[in-house]
């Protein structure tokens, strides 16, 4: 057997993950809606495989490399979670498990340096997205980066020909920073990586409907990535520090709420307390958290489609692919479809097959990509037996992962996200 | 592993570990698992596994009760998940062709596409492979009106354990040549054979279905009504019992808007056509009245008939709740024993001051009664031992079997001399030696006790 058992890890931390994995009884039901189980019939890949061995893991002297191998192999969509009968928290255990083995993982170090040393920290982002402009035209054409921005650079095992969105020209912070902002606010815009570096046109969006609403909005200068990246890779420290730095970056305007339009980026602002142990630090972030809002709550909460002021440009067949970031994490379904269903002019239409992820999973699509484009596939036959046109969606992860999923499957349908939709849709 | 190709072999420790339980949830180590494509691999690997003296366990979804799917002995875990495809739906001839690997609610939501209906329906339905189904022979609460998994199949590719690809019986109706070896596979916990193909036979998809619930102020009265029921000559398509604590589980998390004092409840589903359905809920609410049913109450959308079957499906889970270890039993008792088998249920609970919980598909007199106790308690184990020798015996003497359709395996292989005499054990043991000389394939199960040996 290669690697040895980890004797950094303290014993008690496997243990206490083991106690909580024996509620799971092996019956077997996460099998049923495990999007990767569904393609390949393979049980390391389902909850119940992953919580035997994390249970057989206490007891000892299994290869770490191995488990981190299974334990990568889960896209944290959360379907296991939501159905199992004995409410064991499946996702919560494997996002914590990837915590304890990431510690001693040596492969994709320079993921992990990005991740540890260069994501908390807005400036060096800065420097490393220029850097990439420079390399652009050499380097982003040859390297998987679609759906994601430069933590999913330096793995060197993946070529694909994954379409690549190309780097905006000027990040959208940068271009903000040079406006002045309202002195009221009465709201702040979280705005995430990609939108920042590679779509603005999406955080310009969610802007105009907020302003349309009369809504003062603010966006803090200091903020940068949420950390779910971080997080869900196991990288806690990093992921602590990202989430320090938000925190304060949002500090200051304690009644105002924080919107994201990246239902990923609003689901892992909500769950900021559960980074921390420290009561303290829990506190401060339990009242940051609190104030969180994914932007289609907010903007059905402020009566946007009560307004009855959109009008598609054409006619227009239209789905609303749920992050499982929105409906799982958040428990957010109705209120993206109040808003789509508020376009004049559009058909909107369910697929049936609501509760599909399209097989991104944070990192999944790059370390597992074939796999990932074969759970999109379940999920586009979904879409083209209903006569889809356009897939609406909220997450950024999503939003790429059909981008790249469409163009690899030679497909015409487009995906939009909601907040684009709905600026094109506006009547003024 | 040249047969089936490196990429459909697993060595690793780490991978070995998720193919190491069941839903037994007890864990033995396979020293390697397969995922071979065809019937011809699976062949060969019996070949080399009589060659080389290794066990071959076949395997599902492991979703098994009994341990069907546990390598108790070591060896090769064999698994039929590649094994997915729905060969062909027949509608002229409501017949069908699958691979074991085709999960039974994608299946039945196929054919149910065509207006057709395969009906049986264990509650592992949306993750249980067809295959486990037929080497099982899963039942389900349709049983009581259509029939087992077994009512099903009417042939079966089958690889014997010695490596010869055989067909069984027929793709008619109708069909007496030779032994009737399919139904003799059906059932035989994957220790007679390898199913590499099902035909089994469909039935139109009756036209509409109703549920109705009916709330009893005692076990007894709910009991009694059951055998009414069934001796009215109406066969409901389900008809589940929910004992007083199965109730109580489930609504500490649930609302379930029954009155105070209900005891006992009455899950009932009829299906045909509307006119029909109308006269027989009719005749049920006045049979469940006249045992004194004070709360009576139909289904009038899809909706809520889904929320009323929730309930039932959510006693398993809800009695975790407990913090107790459950010893699960599906016994069967003929319908008119019902009442009697609740009555020394009480006796038993009184005699050994341990919960005993029963839900089940009482319509066909198959009961899951649940013995819950304690594992880390001193005795306690034992004593709820002796509580399922007692309902075994009970069951025996009221007519009964000590498994409807969970099947022996490892859990129930000691109680297996309580129901069987030991000709016919031997005679079982000389059918299995017949097809297995070498006992090669899923070793260790159902004649041999329950092995304790777990890593």
């Amino acid at each position: 057997m290669e690697g040895k058992p980890n004797h950094n890890l303290t014993i008690e931390s496997v243990d206490s993950l083991a106690s909580e994995a024996a509620a799971c009884v092996k019956c077997g039901r996460c099998l049923s809606v495990c999007p990767i189980y569904r393609e390949t019939g393979r049980e390391p890949q389902t909850a119940r495989g992953k919580i035997a061995l994390i249970e057989a893991a206490a007891s000892g002297s299994l290869s770490e490399a191995n488990i981190n191998d299974i334990l990568s192999c889960c896209l944290l969509c959360g379907a296991c979670t939501e159905i199992c009968p004995n409410m064991v928290p499946a996702y919560e255990l494997i996002r914590k498990a990837r915590t304890i083995f990431t510690s001693r993982r040596n492969s994709a170090l320079a993921y992990k340096t990005f991740l540890s040393r260069i994501l908390p920290f807005p400036q060096r982002l800065d420097r490393l997205y220029q850097a990439g402009k420079a390399l652009e035209p050499l380097l982003l054409k040859k390297v998987p980066l679609e759906s994601g921005l430069y933590y999913r650079l330096p793995r060197g095992r993946e070529k694909s020909a994954r379409i690549i969105p190309a780097l905006a020209q000027q990040s959208f912070l940068d271009v903000r920073r040079k406006r002045s902002q309202p002195h009221h606010p009465g709201a702040l815009l979280f705005i995430g990586c990609v939108a920042n570096y590679i779509l603005p046109g999406i955080a310009e969006a969610a802007l105009a409907l907020l302003e349309h609403l009369g809504i003062p909005v603010v966006i803090p200068p200091e903020q940068s990535c949420c950390g779910l990246m971080a997080s869900g890779a196991g990288e806690i420290e990093a992921a602590r520090q990202i989430a320090r730095r938000t925190i304060d970056a949002f500090a200051g305007e304690e009644s105002v709420p924080i919107v994201a339009f990246c239902s990923s980026c609003s689901a892992h602002l909500k769950q900021y307390p559960a980074l921390f142990e420290d009561k303290s630090s829990r506190q401060k972030a339990l009242a940051f958290s609190q104030r969180v809002k994914d932007l289609s709550e907010l903007l059905v909460d402020a009566g946007l489609p009560a307004m009855k002021n959109f009008q598609a440009e054409e006619q227009v067949r239209f789905t609303f692919h749920d992050p499982c970031h929105l409906r799982r994490a958040q428990g957010i379904i109705m209120q993206p479809r109040e808003l789509l269903r508020a376009i004049r002019g559009a058909e909107f239409v369910e697929t049936g097959q609501e509760n599909l992820c399209c097989g991104s999973g944070g990192s999944f699509d790059v370390s597992h990509y074939d796999l990932s484009l074969q759970i999109f596939r379940r999920r586009v036959r979904s879409i083209e037996e209903a006569g889809i046109d356009t897939v609406v969606t909220s997450c950024m992860g999503c939003l790429m992962q059909f981008q790249d999923g469409f163009h690899a499957m030679n497909k015409q349908q487009a995906v939009k996200h909601l907040a684009e939709v709905l600026k094109q849709a506006l009547v003024e | 592993m040249k047969i089936v190709g490196k990429e459909n072999v697993l060595t690793d420790s780490e991978s070995l570990v998720c193919y190491s339980y069941d839903a037994v949830n007890r864990k033995f180590l396979p020293d390697a698992v397969v995922f071979p494509g065809t019937a011809q691999e699976i062949a060969e690997i019996l070949r080399l596994a009589n060659r080389m003296q290794f066990a071959v366990i076949p395997r599902g979804a492991g979703s098994g009760f009994t341990g069907g799917a546990l390598a108790i002995l070591s060896g090769v875990v064999l698994v039929t998940t590649r094994l997915n495809r729905i060969v062909e739906i027949d509608a002229d001839n409501l017949t069908a062709i699958v691979e074991p690997g085709v999960l039974c609610g994608d299946f039945q939501n196929e054919v149910k596409k065509r207006g057709l209906f395969y009906p049986p329906d264990p509650s592992s339905l949306a993750f249980s492979s067809l295959g486990g189904n037929a080497a099982e022979n899963a039942g389900g609460p349709h049983g009581l009106k259509y029939g087992v998994t077994r009512d099903y199949v009417t042939g079966l590719e089958v690889v014997l354990p010695t490596g010869e690809i055989i067909t069984t019986g027929v793709r008619t109706m109708k069909g007496v040549v030779g032994y009737d070896i399919t139904r003799l596979i059906v059932g035989s916990e994957g220790t007679l054979g390898i199913i590499t193909k099902i035909y089994v036979r469909l039935i139109p998809k009756p036209e509409a279905t109703r549920t109705l619930i009916a709330a009893f102020s005692s076990i007894e009265a709910c009991s009694h009504t059951v055998s009414d029921i069934i001796r009215s000559g109406i066969i409901p398509a389900k008809l589940e019992l929910i004992d007083q604590a199965s109730i109580r589980c489930v609504s500490t998390y649930r609302p379930l808007n029954l009155p105070a004092g209900t005891e006992a409840v009455l899950l009932i589903e009829l299906d045909g056509d509307p006119l029909t359905m109308k006269k027989q809920t009719d005749r049920i609410e006045e049979l469940c009245r006249n045992r004194e049913a004070f709360y009576i109450k139909q289904a009038q959308t899809d909706q809520e008939a889904e929320t009323l079957w929730q309930i039932r499906q959510a006693i398993s889970p809800a009695l975790m709740q407990l913090k107790l270890t459950k010893i699960n039993e599906d016994i069967v008792v003929p319908r008119s024993r019902i009442p009697d088998l609740f009555h020394r249920l009480e006796q038993i609970k009184k005699k050994f001051q341990l919960p005993v919980i029963s839900f089940g598909h009482a319509g066909d007199g198959n009961l899951h009664v649940n013995v819950m106790y304690d594992k880390s308690r001193k005795g306690e184990p034992e004593k709820a031992e002796r509580v399922v020798k007692e309902l075994f015996q009970t069951v025996i003497e009221l007519g009964g079997t000590i498994s409807g359709e969970h099947g022996i395996g490892i859990t129930k292989a000691a109680y297996l001399g309580m129901e069987l005499t030991d000709t016919e054990i031997a005679l079982m043991k000389r059918i299995k030696r017949a097809f297995d000389p070498n006992d090669i394939l899923n070793p260790g199960k159902i004649f041999y006790g329950n092995p304790a040996e777990e890593y």
